[in-house]
This record gives C-alpha cells, structure tokens and sequence, in this order.
C-alpha cells in the first residue's frame, strides 16, 4: 500500500530525525577536538595535538580532589539508592493500578520539582554544619534522585522473572532472605548493574545540590561551574570530553546490561 | 496458589503451608520503607524548610511574598520565567514529536538503538550541555570560522547572551525527555486502527490526523507538562547563555541564598516557583485533556 507520497513523506522524517539527532549531538562532540588543541584557549579547528591540557587537569590537586569527593559520593549515592530502589521494586512487584502509580508519582516527583527548591531546603538546614554532615545529606539526596531509575530498570526485569523459581527454593527449605539471595539476585543481576551504573551518573552529573550545600568541598560539576563562569580554559574543555567519554562508556555497558537482562529472562 | 502439592505427606503439607504465606510475606509494606525514609529526608522535609522558611522571619509574616508581588523586578522575571518555560515546551513537543513517531515506526532491534542515542545527551549533564553551546557559539567557535570560512559572514555573529539561544539550549536539554515520554505513548498505539483507516480509504496522512494524533495526545500532554515544569526549574542555562535580560527565577533564588543572603526572600521564591509550577502544569494539563476529550475525537 505504500504509495509514493508515503515514501516521500518517509524520507522527510528520515532527515527530521538526522536533523535531530544533530541538534542533540553535534554541541557535545565539538568539544572533543578542541580539548586537543596546542593553544592556550580553545581554537577551532584545533592547532596541532597534545595531551597538555589533560595533564593538567591530573597535575592540578584541584581538579583531581573535585573528581575524587565526585566519585566517592556517587559510589556511596547507588550503593544506597540501588537497595531502596530494590526493596520498592520488590514490593512493586506483580502489583497494578493505583499502588504502582501512587509510588512511582512520589518517586518521581523528587526528579520533577525543581531541584532547586530542594537544594534551598537543605542548604537552610546544614547552613550551620561543617564537617560529615552536609556530605552524608547530599548523598541521601542524590540517591533520592536516583531511586526513580533504580526502580525503573529493576521492576520490569522482576516482573518478568518466573516466579516457580523462587518458589521452589522455599519448597525446597530456603528462607526468604537465602531465597532471594541465591536466586532472585544472581536472575537479576544485569539489571542491577544497570541500575547501579545509571544511579552513578545522576549522582555524578549533579550541580544544584552539591553547589548549594557545600561550603569548603568542591565536587566536579561545581568545580567546572565556578570555572566556566570565570574564563574558558581548555582545561575545561578535558575535564568535559572526559566526562562525556565515560558517561557514554557507562550508558552503553548499562544499557547493554539491562537489555541482556530482559532479554535472559525472555528467552525462558 | 493454585498448584499447591496437595498430594504428598504431612511434612510437605506444612511446607506447601509457609509457601502460602509467602506472599504476604514478599508483599509486606516495610519493603517501601528505605524509599519512603529517603523522599521523607531529602524530599518532603527541604521543602517544608522552604516553606517554613518562607513565612516565618521572627514571627508569620507575609513580608517576603508582599515583597515579590509588590516589586516590578520580581514579577517581570516570574512572568517571564513562565513565557519560557511555555515556548520551551512547546518546542520541545513540537520538534520531538516527529523524532517520537519516527522512533516509534521503526523495527524494535532499530528502535531500542535509536532510543538510546536520543537519551544519551540525557546522561551529559545540563551543566556539560550549556558549556558546549558555549564554545560552539563563541566569537571565535566553530560556528562563527565556519560561518566566516564560508562566506557567509565577514563579523563573528554574536550568538551568545540572548533570547534565541536560551531556547535553543533549553530545548536541547528538554528533548530527549520530550521525545521519550511521547515514544512511550506511541507504543501502545494500536496499529490496525491505522490500517482500519487506510482500508476504509483514507489518505495517510488523513489517517495520521484523524486516528493517530488524537490517541497520541495523552503522551503530548504528558510531555508537555513535564518540560514545562522542568523548566521553570532552569538555572545553568539562562546564567551561562543568557544576559540579564534572561534570567529566571532559579537565577533569583541564587542570588538570594549565595549574594545577598536573604534566606527568606529565597525560600518564598522557591514557594512561589513550586505553587505557579503545579497550578500551571495542573491547568495545561485540565486544558489539553478538554481539548481533545473523546467528545471532540473523530467519530
């Protein structure tokens, strides 16, 4: 039935998509050249190649203290937010209707609202703490934001997990917890990998938060914000290729992850 | 339960007994608790604290929310934080939506692919997103030598600190959201309906805007409403690529907390941000859903 003003009309929404995926990508990929650039600001099209600017980014204590307080709060953001997303999902889990739509509207409502509505919250209450606690709240925070794609990436794959499985292993004797730790997990462990993966970044990636509640800590995001607004060195420009280097590194081995875990459990 | 080993002995009956209370067990409501405990800490409480915040100065007082209705500054920037939230949104649907139908007519091993390039820039951070629009747009960034290279241009174009590009940027971060959440919609489209259309003789594209637009229109309010209210939220974007002429109120409150240290003024914009956002949304949301009641659907 495809007539040629269907193939004509498909062939424009070939290039609308092209055209689209441009608008989205080109931005990103341009930094990636000039990082390489010899100069001292950022030339386009790049003179010459050199890693300068990356050395600098790692000789510069910094740069490399803002990737290590990013790193370790977003390891112990997933490592909190993958069992609360896990345990939500859990109970999630073969329900439908208004309960499901009831917790995942209030797990995601923390994504929706402003996050500076929430970072203005916690600032006017760690205002007076140094110290721990604003590092311990900011975490709890970014495992909040998280806790919408934990639960996201773990409840479908649980859904589809036979539950006879499980079942048997409590015939069979096991506990709950033994159940669910011998059997459940290892069905679902790509998933969870995904889910930690993602949990990372959105922990990672958070500027709003980190900015409003650290007074003395620098994390990557506010160190590339302070830096931006002063000059555009191409320091910047390594420490962001970076950041999208690994960022697409992680989204395709979670992606490959979660698709590997529906797809395991599908086959059955 | 409905295979339970009725059959076998008493030791197994006791067994098949716990398998039955296994349920209750996996369903118990303490599995919510972790989740509930986080969005109780870091969600519900910071915005109680604003509100708090935002009515008591020494004693309850209206003073800050007097002050923001009352200044002209204030309330340019809230209308003006409205106008482009909305002309955002808009944009974002209006672009994403064929990216959403293309998406959602492709075969499924192409589609998932395809869906994830369009969620990548998604996993980039804003702040990464509105620094590179920075250097693409520059006096002196590829755009402006490509530009001069050409011919098209003599004078670097200034790009940068104004309104069109503020919606450019915008847009860019709102799009992958925009085109995932009426992807989403599209799917559970059915496609004979279309077909239903075609063979009663209907042109393609009359099929398209009789059958498919309407059934796609709750992912469109959905989109919609969600970019709006993601938008008001916007602080990066109108800071680096905005003047003054562009700023937000997001921009306000940072100025509040970081610059002239009124807490309180800031925590009553955060208010007021939070109100505005879910009256709006919830009146967009009522609005659309009339527009495109059944009532008004092709018979």
């Amino acid at each position: 039935m495809t007539t040629i003003r269907e193939a004509g009309s498909s062939r424009m929404l070939h290039l609308g998509f092209a055209l689209i995926l441009l608008f989205l990508l080109v931005p990103l990929l341009v930094i990636i050249p000039m990082s390489f650039s010899e100069t001292r600001y950022l030339a386009f099209p790049p003179v010459g190649f050199s890693l300068k600017w990356y050395g600098a980014f790692f000789q510069n204590p910094r740069w490399i203290g803002a990737l290590g307080w990013s790193v370790g709060v977003a390891i112990c953001a997933a490592l909190v937010a993958v069992p609360a997303g896990v345990c939500a999902a859990l109970y999630l889990r073969h329900r439908s209707g208004a309960v499901v739509n009831v917790v995942l509207g209030a797990l995601l409502g923390a994504q929706i609202v402003p996050t500076i509505i929430l970072a203005l919250g916690i600032r006017l209450v760690t205002a007076p703490f140094t110290g721990s606690l604003p590092v311990v709240v900011v975490t709890l925070a970014h495992a909040t934001l998280a806790l919408p794609f934990v639960v996201a990436t773990v409840l479908p794959v649980l859904n589809k997990l036979d539950v006879s499985v499980e079942k048997a292993a409590r015939m069979c004797g096991a506990t709950p917890v033994q159940a669910f730790r011998h059997i459940t997990i290892p069905a679902i462990r790509p998933a969870l990998v995904g889910a930690f993966v993602f949990s990372f970044f959105v922990s990672f990636d958070e500027l709003m938060i980190a900015l409003f509640t650290f007074q003395t800590i620098e994390t990557l995001p506010v160190r590339i914000w302070g830096e931006v607004r002063q000059e555009l060195t191409p320091v910047i420009a390594a420490a962001t290729s970076m950041l999208i280097a690994a960022t697409t590194a992680a989204v395709i081995v979670g992606q490959a992850h979660i698709v590997r875990a529906s797809s395991r459990l599908a086959d059955k | 339960m409905s295979t339970g080993p009725a059959s076998v002995s008493g030791g197994a009956r006791w067994r098949s007994w716990r398998i039955v209370s296994m349920r209750s067990e996996g369903s118990s409501a303490w599995l919510l608790a972790p989740a509930a405990l986080l969005l109780a800490v870091c969600f519900v409480a910071p915005i109680l604290v604003v509100f708090r915040w935002s009515f008591f100065a020494d004693g309850p007082t209206l003073e800050f929310y007097r002050e923001i209705f009352g200044s002209t500054l204030y309330r340019t920037i809230l209308a003006r934080t409205l106008v482009f939230s909305l002309v955002a949104a808009v944009l974002s649907v209006v672009i994403g939506y064929p990216a959403a139908y293309f998406l959602a007519t492709r075969p499924v091993r192409t589609r998932m692919n395809w869906l994830a390039v369009v969620l990548l820039p998604l996993w980039v951070s804003s702040l990464i997103r509105t620094y590179s629009w920075l250097i693409l747009l520059g006096r002196e960034g590829p755009a402006n030598m490509a530009l001069m290279a050409l011919g098209l241009t003599d004078q670097p174009i200034q790009f940068l600190y104004g309104r069109g590009i503020v919606y450019a940027a915008m847009v860019q971060v709102l799009l992958p959201m925009a085109v995932t959440i009426m992807y989403a919609g599209m799917l559970s489209i059915e496609q004979t309906f279309i077909k239903a259309a075609r063979i009663l003789g209907a042109s393609p594209a009359y099929a398209f805007r009789k059958v498919f637009l309407p059934l796609s229109a709750s992912g469109i309010t959905n989109a919609l409403v969600i970019c709006f209210v993601l938008s008001l939220g916007f602080f990066i974007t109108p800071n680096l690529l905005g003047g003054p002429r562009e700023a937000m109120i997001s921009n306000m409150i940072d100025r509040a907390v970081n610059e002239s240290l009124e807490w309180n003024l800031a925590a009553a914009l955060g208010v007021v941000l939070l109100l505005v956002g879910i009256a709006v949304a919830g009146i967009l949301a009522f609005a659309i859903r009339l527009l495109t009641s059944p009532g008004r659907m092709p018979r």
